[in-house]
């Protein structure tokens, strides 16, 4: 098996009960070759994975079940305060398996042991967190999209 | 295997996904099964298995699905 580590940046919008929220997460995930089977593990936010038979089909159904599980928080909460508190602890869930092996795979990529051509290199302590911010004036200029590195 | 493994976990179904929480821990990411609101879905055992990571209690849980090990 090997392991790549992630950092990645998604910026979604989600409407919720009474509110329209922008969420801007900057996170970091453990990219698994299984045998040809690729499987990502969310460490920030954590728990939560997703699988594919590529690196980008698995990063892809990855940001798709971030974005569903943002629609599942937004359903289970009652205003903008209780879902800024509820993706923070989402974010804050660290899936502690998977950072240990990400740190590990973080060393091999720092000793040019580990590459993957096709993804940028960015630092490894990259700034991480979760920004949520109530949308009340709506800006073509806040649209983003997303991108994915490895940790160096 | 969860009322072995990880004692009093209780699963929450969501629109999208079903939540498993445990020790004050939340695996968010559980498929609802190819026809969404079954009560018991044939899940993706991949998706079990990292399940059973994130709560760290993978050991046990191969123990009693042995499709994980």
């Amino acid at each position: 098996m090997t392991r790549y580590p992630l950092l990645y940046a998604r910026r979604e919008l989600v409407e919720g009960n009474g509110f329209v929220a922008r969420v801007a997460v900057s996170g970091r995930a453990l990219l698994t070759d299984e045998d040809g089977d690729f499987w990502v593990e969310g460490i920030n936010p954590g728990g939560f994975a997703a699988n594919g038979k590529s690196p980008s089909e698995a990063l892809a159904e990855l940001c798709s079940t971030f974005r569903a599980i943002l629609f599942d928080i937004a359903a289970d909460t009652e205003s903008f305060g209780d879902f800024r508190a509820a993706v923070q602890k989402f974010f804050d869930e660290t899936n502690a398996p998977a950072l240990r092996e990400w740190d590990e795979a973080v060393q091999q990529v720092k000793a040019g042991k580990l590459n993957a051509e096709w993804l940028a290199k960015r630092p490894a302590d990259t700034k991480l967190g979760v920004d949520v911010v109530e949308v009340r004036q709506p800006a073509a200029t806040n649209n983003e999209l997303g991108e994915a590195a490895l940790a160096a | 295997m969860l009322d072995a493994c990880a004692p009093g976990a209780v699963i929450v179904p969501k629109p999208h996904h079903n939540w498993v929480v445990w020790y004050g821990r939340t695996y968010r990411g559980l498929p609802r099964g190819k026809h969404g609101a079954r009560q018991n879905p044939e899940i993706e055992i991949g998706h079990v298995k990292k399940m059973a990571r994130f709560f760290e209690i993978l050991h046990c849980a191969k123990t009693k699905m042995p499709a994980l090990a």
